[in-house]
């Protein structure tokens, strides 16, 4: 991402969304426990925890698209781009970042078709619950709006490097991870742990 | 309904576009649109928004941040080179010694992580050290690495079980059961392969050292306990049937942290980097399942089943010879792909094909599930080899290739028990849900 306020203010509002949907899953995870204890103990049933499980499973999904894509961890089958010259390299990472957009940008238009309809017909669930379908859905929306922009920000930046004949720098921002940069993204902290404890061992062998 | 041809043409523009480097959902739904535009009209391509909403509006599909933020917590519980340590205790006696340990640290590890990057990684850097000193034949220690972290989806409670099991409306309590007696006999063969090794070439393996004291052994024994306890918990309530597998999957969680508390390393902090991994991994599966949902829709719209079915009724295939035509699609199509691309962009075509040959849903599901371990660890593009390369930090990519092909051979060895012996996956659910 280009460094700028913007990117900044994204990256900042995504990790705040990825931190709360995260002790949410706790919560939810902690009541459904309960739930499953009362039920057996004593037959008693918190109604709607699937149906709130649901809505959480939607809301989760919608809102860790961004923080992936920010992190670059969307798959793609860098197979035979990664064998091309740098500069057709560039135009082909460029080109995923415009589709993705685009992609974004056309579930976002008929998403709103289901959330507004949800809103003028005052739909609720078939369920005990009977919740209004417009409060998950205006949360789960929420989610692909902030995913949308952050697609349409990149590709747009991605284009502008391709534009501007910064093949080496759209490369790196818009490529695949590196080797190096996966193994951070998906075990950088755990491996840090194991490394200090590795270092423990050795000073505590030596002395 | 449209012809084989036509959708063998969007198949082959699907691959095209994965190719070229598109994201894997951006690929699967341009085929879906066209597929929908083309045959469909605009009702069909406006039908994304719903398809968008219902596919994720899913209990069932909660279980995948779930059992990833259980695998996170306990990931981060420090307790990896512990574990190792106490396995080393009871399966040194083996020839071949530390390299079974390999294969058992991996297979648990890689059993309560959504991640084979992150078990690769992890492994071979508890691992790697302790081999410096022992002259082991480091392709033999590569190999077995590699061979263990490929072992996770297919011993419960593994991702690509629910992906499938989500895709193909098949149960993912029933899949789990399944999954159970292969990855053990799949982990009996690696050791085998291990056994086989050092019986017949002694001079690959290291120097053993003498067992731990007994009471030493025990005390370390705990260690083990923390995967085992969740996996018996999780497990056991879905057998039992107490819990369905999304609440099992959340009981997981709560009882990881805890066992995050013993080994001091429950904090705010971990926890926020636990909720990232977690979100990171959920998301980069369900875009692209949201979309093979919305793809298979529009399949389902346009007659592919149907279609598919009339063409393996037409060549009069057995269930044996499709599974092993499909085999051996699958191991080229592994040598390119990484797992989820592999089950998520074939499944759809796929699976009505095995439906018409009258295989098993639940039976395919493992074998969809070896298919990938398989394709996790052949080269080229294996990514667990290229990470384990990555933290060696020394030698040649081309020692862990060379290490990892006697458990190919192996896998292959396993894909063909399995073709012939359909029992071995479908007897455990069969008794324990009837």
């Amino acid at each position: 991402m280009p460094e700028n306020l913007f990117s900044r203010a994204l990256t900042r509002l995504v990790d705040t969304l990825v931190i709360i949907v995260g002790w949410w899953l706790v919560a939810l995870s902690l009541l459904t426990c309960v739930e499953m204890v009362t039920r057996k103990v004593f037959s008693f049933s918190l109604q709607g925890i699937d149906e709130v499980g649901g809505y959480t499973l939607a809301v989760s999904a919608a809102i860790g698209y961004s923080y992936t894509l920010i992190t670059r961890g969307h798959t793609r089958i860098d197979f035979m781009v990664g064998k091309l010259p740098f500069k057709a390299r560039a135009v082909f990472n460029c080109l995923a970042m415009v589709t993705l957009a685009a992609m974004a940008l056309f579930c976002i238009s008929r998403a709103w078709v289901v959330l507004s309809e949800s809103i003028e017909f005052q739909s609720r669930a078939t369920t005990p619950l009977q919740t209004p379908m417009w409060i998950p859905q205006s949360i789960w929306f929420f989610g692909w709006i902030v995913f949308a922009v952050a697609c349409v920000y990149l590709a747009g930046h991605s284009l502008l490097l391709l534009v501007k004949g910064k093949h080496e720098a759209l490369n790196k921002a818009y490529g695949p991870q590196t080797l190096e940069e996966e193994i951070e993204s998906e075990a950088g902290e755990v491996l840090e742990q194991v490394r200090q404890q590795n270092a423990l061992k050795e000073a505590g062998a030596q002395s | 309904m449209i012809g084989p041809i036509e959708i063998g043409i969007g198949f082959l523009i699907m691959m095209g576009l994965m190719f070229l480097g598109l994201h894997v959902a951006t690929t699967m739904f341009v085929t879906a649109i066209i597929g929908s535009a083309l045959y469909l009209g605009m009702p069909a391509v406006n039908a994304v928004g719903n398809e968008l909403w219902a596919a994720n509006e899913d209990y069932v599909l909660l279980s995948i941040p779930l059992y990833i933020l259980l695998g996170e917590i306990l990931v981060r519980s420090g307790t990896t080179d512990k574990m190792y340590k106490s396995l080393a205790d009871w399966l040194n006696f083996l020839p071949g010694g530390l390299l079974h340990t390999n294969i058992g640290a991996s297979a648990l590890f890689s059993a309560v992580s959504g991640s084979s990057v992150a078990t690769a990684a992890t492994i071979s850097t508890v691992a790697l050290p302790t081999f410096k000193t022992r002259k082991y034949d480091q392709r033999m220690v590569l190999g077995s690495i590699a061979a263990g972290a490929s072992l996770g989806n297919l011993i419960p409670p593994g991702i690509a079980f629910l992906i499938y099991g989500a895709m193909t409306n098949t149960s993912a309590g029933r899949l789990y059961a399944a999954g159970i007696v292969p990855g053990a006999l799949m982990t009996l063969l690696f050791m085998g392969t291990i056994i086989g090794m050092a019986l017949y070439r002694p001079k690959l393996m290291g120097t053993k050292e003498a067992p731990a004291p007994l009471r030493e052994k025990l005390g370390r024994l705990r260690h083990l306990l923390a995967p085992l306890v969740i996996f018996g918990v999780v497990m056991g309530c879905i057998y039992t049937g107490w819990a369905t597998v999304t609440e099992s999957a959340a009981l997981g969680v709560v009882v990881a942290l805890p066992i995050a508390w013993l080994y001091g390393q429950l904090s705010v902090r971990m926890m926020h980097e636990a909720f990232r991994a977690t979100l990171r991994l959920t998301a980069m599966s369900l875009l692209i399942l949201t979309m093979a949902f919305y793809l298979n829709f529009v399949l389902g719209l346009l007659g592919v089943t149907q279609s598919l079915a009339g063409v393996v009724q037409s060549l009069h295939v057995s269930a044996v010879q499709l599974l092993w035509v499909l085999a051996v699609f699958y191991l080229l199509l592994g040598i390119f792909f990484e797992t989820l691309p592999m089950l998520v962009g074939t499944v759809p075509l796929v699976f009505p094909l095995t439906v018409a040959a009258g295989i098993d849903p639940v039976f395919f599901g493992v074998f969809m599930v070896l298919m990938c371990e398989i394709s996790l660890i052949s080269p080229p593009v294996g990514m667990t080899l290229y990470v384990i390369q990555g933290v060696r930090g020394e030698g040649t990519i081309k020692e862990v290739f060379q290490g990892t092909i006697p458990f190919f051979l192996t896998m292959i060895v396993m894909t063909a028990i399995l073709i012939h012996f359909p029992e071995i996956a479908l007897w455990l659910p069969r008794i324990s849900f009837g």
